[in-house]
């Protein structure tokens, strides 16, 4: 265990380090599950925008 | 009506084959680098541990510079040839780079404070990267200041290549101007200075990274191409209604 809290502790910069991290993942996650969900609603829409008319497919 | 989908539907096909991919190797590169950064690299014998906040620092700042310009030369590309790609690839990268750019500002922060005593200087390096994160959000906000997309894309096109000149700025400002910001340890004429047990889990995540900004990239620019198909259904559907009462 002591192994453990040494390792968190980071030589006593655990507090700068940890955080570091922290906002990375935070930022990065993030960003890639708003993107994600803004192209799922984005297709969700173009798909009921197509459905009732317009039978002359694009392509 | 044909021709305008053409190439933005052939790009559609080939990003959904390769996009998984993309994602597969960048959980790896990521995965591996933070496992040689975290727990089979030595403290650094000044700064300690605090040493490891550069295995995200750094290659933040990397893609911070490599986003605006990827984005510059797309913006260029768009005005310069039209081409519609282009301009939906700069839109696409924008929020990639000021993420990036925030990361790089508050990871040197935290870093900042245990080593120089402070959180924030004002001095070149530091200056110029905050200036380049307002660069980011004035791109973005003028791309949606206007009703007309064609005119928004235009002028934040032209706000895009104008502010490239602080890219080298930011660059060489660690040699140009006397700073608290240690200067260029990796990307220097005489080679890498700094030892390889910490350089391979630098370069890993950086290269991870550029992946994780393509994989992304390519998710929103297939959200704008989905975008710009709806607003134009949009309007073909709002003429023919006007036309048939």
């Amino acid at each position: 265990m002591t192994g453990l809290s040494e390792f968190l502790d980071m030589g006593g910069y655990g507090h700068f380090i940890w955080p570091s991290y922290a906002v990375v993942a935070v930022v990065m996650v993030g960003l890639l599950i708003i993107s994600r969900r803004e192209l799922g609603t984005a297709l969700r829409d173009l798909d009921a925008l197509d459905a009732p008319e317009a039978p002359e497919a694009e392509q | 009506m044909f021709h305008r989908f053409a190439n933005p539907t052939r790009f559609l096909r080939f990003a959904a084959v390769i996009q998984p991919w993309i994602a597969a190797i960048t959980v790896a590169l990521i995965g591996s680098g933070l496992y040689l950064g975290l727990f089979n690299s030595p403290a650094d014998y000044q700064q300690g541990e605090t040493v490891r906040i550069m295995y995200v620092h750094v290659p933040s700042a990397w893609m911070a510079l490599f986003c605006y310009s990827a984005m510059a030369g797309a913006c260029a590309i768009a005005l310069i040839w039209k081409h519609p790609l282009a301009e939906l690839s700069a839109k696409a990268t924008a929020p990639i780079g000021a993420g990036f750019t925030f990361l790089a500002l508050v990871t040197g922060s935290l870093w900042g404070k245990p080593m120089w005593g402070t959180w924030w200087v004002w001095d070149a390096r530091l200056t110029s990267m905050l200036v380049l994160l307002f660069l980011y959000l004035g791109y973005m906000a003028l791309n949606n200041a206007f009703d007309d997309p064609a005119r928004g894309a235009k002028s934040s096109s032209i706000l895009a290549l104008v502010g490239f000149v602080n890219v080298p700025i930011i660059k060489f400002s660690v040699d140009w101007w006397n700073t608290l910001h240690q200067p260029a340890s990796v990307v220097k004429m005489t080679g890498p200075a700094i030892h390889a047990s910490m350089l391979a889990p630098l370069l890993l995540i950086g290269v991870g990274f550029t992946t994780y900004y393509l994989w992304v990239m390519l998710i929103r620019i297939r959200y704008e191409v989905t975008a710009n198909k709806i607003r134009t259904l949009q309007r073909r559907q709002a003429a023919t209604g006007e036309s048939q009462a």
